[in-house]
């Protein structure tokens, strides 16, 4: 007689092959011995069974039409062949120049006529951790595979600001009072704008660069750098936080709000009052901002109402990041916690036990990535198990980035390191100047980072 | 089984057959996925057109290494519906009435679409899979259909490999109680023979 049964989602997990090795085990054992939950897992097969055929079934009865074929695509490919097997033609010297002239004319019109019918080019923001959710996952088709420089880039002042990358523009901060807007293949300067501090990193959308400084926002289009609008002050300051932009709304934090701004005036919609101060930027999820204060906290992004403030850990100085209904964020109680985005409630917490957060984690299929300490750390993101650590020579405060198998974070020892995602060996090292506060981003097999030794690399 | 990587080399070097090849061996799977989560055939001829167009195009783009060329090809399959969706501006169409042949279906040339599905198709799974939302229709068309495994999913949607897990769970649970409320077909009656993905 056995003394329970086997639930939905037990039934549903093992047949769909997503439970552990253990949870697999105990339903093997019990429905060994229990006649009416093997019925119910046998009749949970047949359900499953009924929708593969049955979906196989129906979608072999669809067909293309007639128009969807290969002599209607034929054109563009042969225009955009066309070009390719030029480049490969060129044998002769003599002729190369002018025919890589004429080429390069073509590439720029084709370009331009892929670009305009491609629904999303441009469209995608870019900020602090690559997106709202502030994941740290950058999506390239080639990976920085030597640990050498492509080109490096020296200001006035040291960089501890993470850098944003936009339409082939890399955009970053120094102390010497300056945001630079760089080609990101050549490091050409494309413009520069002096403001009161650059403490953050800007957020680009749709052409437009927003970014704190002082006791304003401001708006400048991204590409040229010219000034669109400048918010209201506020006390102060706009400049520890990074700014957020979700649905034409801008959310930053100063000193003693949360604000939530429009996109394109600047102007005010809401704001909510902090009860402590911390370089925690706020991330957006599914209509909620989360942002560090005393203690996590979650407010509605359209009204600015409190969701939920999570009761248990520190203050809160790291930035969260949301995956999968979930918001992980270090505290400066030395805990890291993963907290439903839902109801606020603690689903695991990690004890890392080497001084307060200040890296912030990056989340990527089921681990998520975190400095502590000397140490950078991957763990498991549904139960909060170590899968493997690695240790630097100095202090992790800059925040991991995630691309392809690779994770790459930098140290104040000086380092950037590039990591196997999965096992955390390292593939390569390159060593700065000076201490690495800033977080990279990575593009086009090219990952960017700022050094306390003043100067901005491109490392491939 | 034409060998895909032997295709895309040839592709890459210029050869415009091999292109044609490539084209014509993942045509109707492209329109099939498109037309899985848009449920419209017009709307899935121009998503899977699109995703083809661009497969071909940007050839240089994909690497063997990292995913095979299906799971390139419904990544950017996947990324055209979710444009489609998003810009759909006409009113929603709706397959069920569709297939079971009432309604006006604003459809500019019914009697070529005639031609895609038999008028006379009954899909009872397929309908209730136009019944789920559009993130856990992708994901059950991607692991039961196409039979992506969740890493291949995860890189696919986007998403994280427990979320893919989560869908393809949902989506189940979902389609369980819609099919097991109407009227069962038995299990008999389906050609399992016709399985293969």
């Amino acid at each position: 007689m056995m003394s329970y049964h086997l639930s939905d989602d037990q039934l549903i997990g093992y047949i769909h092959q997503t439970l552990t090795d253990a949870e697999r085990e105990e339903i093997d054992r019990h429905v060994a011995g229990c006649a009416q939950c093997r019925g119910m897992l046998s009749d949970y097969e047949a359900m499953q069974r009924r929708i593969s055929y049955g979906l196989s079934n129906d979608l072999k009865k669809v067909h293309p039409p007639a128009t969807m074929s290969f002599a209607a695509v034929a054109p563009r490919l042969r225009r955009f062949w066309g070009v390719t097997a030029l480049m490969l033609a060129v044998d002769r010297p003599l002729t190369a120049v002018v025919t890589l002239a004429m080429v390069a004319l073509m590439v720029i019109g084709i370009f331009a006529i892929l670009t305009r019918s491609a629904p999303n080019a441009g469209s995608v923001g870019m900020m602090f951790r690559a997106n709202p959710q502030h994941t740290g996952i950058y999506y390239t088709d080639s990976l920085p595979q030597r640990g050498e420089v492509a080109w490096s880039f020296m200001t006035k002042g040291s960089i501890p600001t993470s850098p944003v990358l936009a339409d082939g523009m890399v955009y970053f901060g120094s102390n010497d009072r300056t945001l630079y807007a760089l080609d990101s293949q050549t490091g050409q300067t494309r413009w520069s704008f002096a403001l009161p501090e650059v403490g953050t990193s800007p957020a680009v959308v749709d052409g437009t660069l927003y970014i704190g400084s002082g006791s304003s926002l401001v708006a400048l289009d991204s590409r040229t750098g010219q000034k669109k609008w400048k918010s209201a002050a506020v006390d102060c300051c706009y400049m520890d936080t990074s700014p957020v932009v979700v649905d034409g709304e801008i959310y930053a934090k100063s000193r003693g709000y949360l604000r939530a701004l429009d996109i394109q005036t600047g102007q005010e919609k809401w704001k909510f009052k902090l009860n402590t101060w911390t370089a925690s930027s706020p991330a957006v999820a599914d209509g909620t901002v989360y942002f560090g204060d005393a203690t996590l906290v979650a407010v509605d992004s359209q009204t600015g109402s409190l969701k939920w403030k999570f009761s248990d850990g520190g203050k809160i100085a790291a930035s969260p990041s949301i995956a999968g209904g979930v918001v992980y964020v270090g505290s400066y109680d030395g805990i890291f916690y993963a907290v439903d985005s839902q109801t606020g409630q603690l689903k695991w917490k990690f004890k890392a036990g080497a001084g307060g957060f200040i890296s912030s984690p990056a989340v990527a299929d089921g681990m998520v990535y975190f400095g502590n300490g000397r140490t950078l750390y991957a763990l498991d993101s549904q139960t909060g198990q170590v899968l493997w650590t690695s240790d630097t020579g100095s202090l992790v405060e800059s925040s991991p980035a995630v691309a392809g198998d690779e994770v790459y974070v930098g140290s104040f020892d000086g380092y950037l390191y590039a990591l196997d995602r999965f096992t955390g060996q390292q593939k390569w090292r390159f060593k700065t100047g000076g201490g690495i506060d800033s977080s990279p981003a990575v593009g086009d097999g090219l990952v960017y980072f700022g050094s306390m030794d003043q100067r901005f690399y491109a490392v491939r | 089984m034409t060998d895909i990587n032997a295709l895309i080399e040839r592709w890459q070097s210029g050869d415009q057959r091999a292109a044609e090849t490539l084209y014509n061996s993942h045509r109707e799977q492209t329109f099939r996925l498109a037309y899985g989560i848009l449920g419209n055939p017009a709307d899935a001829e121009e998503a899977a057109q699109d995703a083809l167009t661009y497969a071909l195009t940007n050839i240089r783009r994909y690497d063997p290494q990292r995913a095979s060329f299906s799971t390139w090809l419904h990544t950017i399959a996947v990324s055209r519906c979710r444009d489609r969706l998003r810009r759909r501006r006409l009113p929603q169409f709706s397959l069920t009435s569709w297939l079971r042949g009432g309604g006006d279906a604003p459809d500019p040339t019914p009697s070529q679409e005639q031609q895609v599905v038999s008028a006379e198709t009954h899909s009872e799974i397929l309908t209730a899979v136009q019944a789920l939302s559009p993130a856990l229709r992708e994901a059950i068309l991607l692991r039961y259909w196409a039979g992506h495994t969740y890493r291949e999913m995860a890189e696919i949607l986007n998403c994280p490999l427990p979320t893919a897990q989560s869908r393809v769970r949902l989506a189940y649970q979902h389609l369980r109680a819609a099919l097991s409320s109407g009227s069962l077909a038995d299990l008999e009656d389906l050609d399992f023979e016709e399985k293969r993905l």
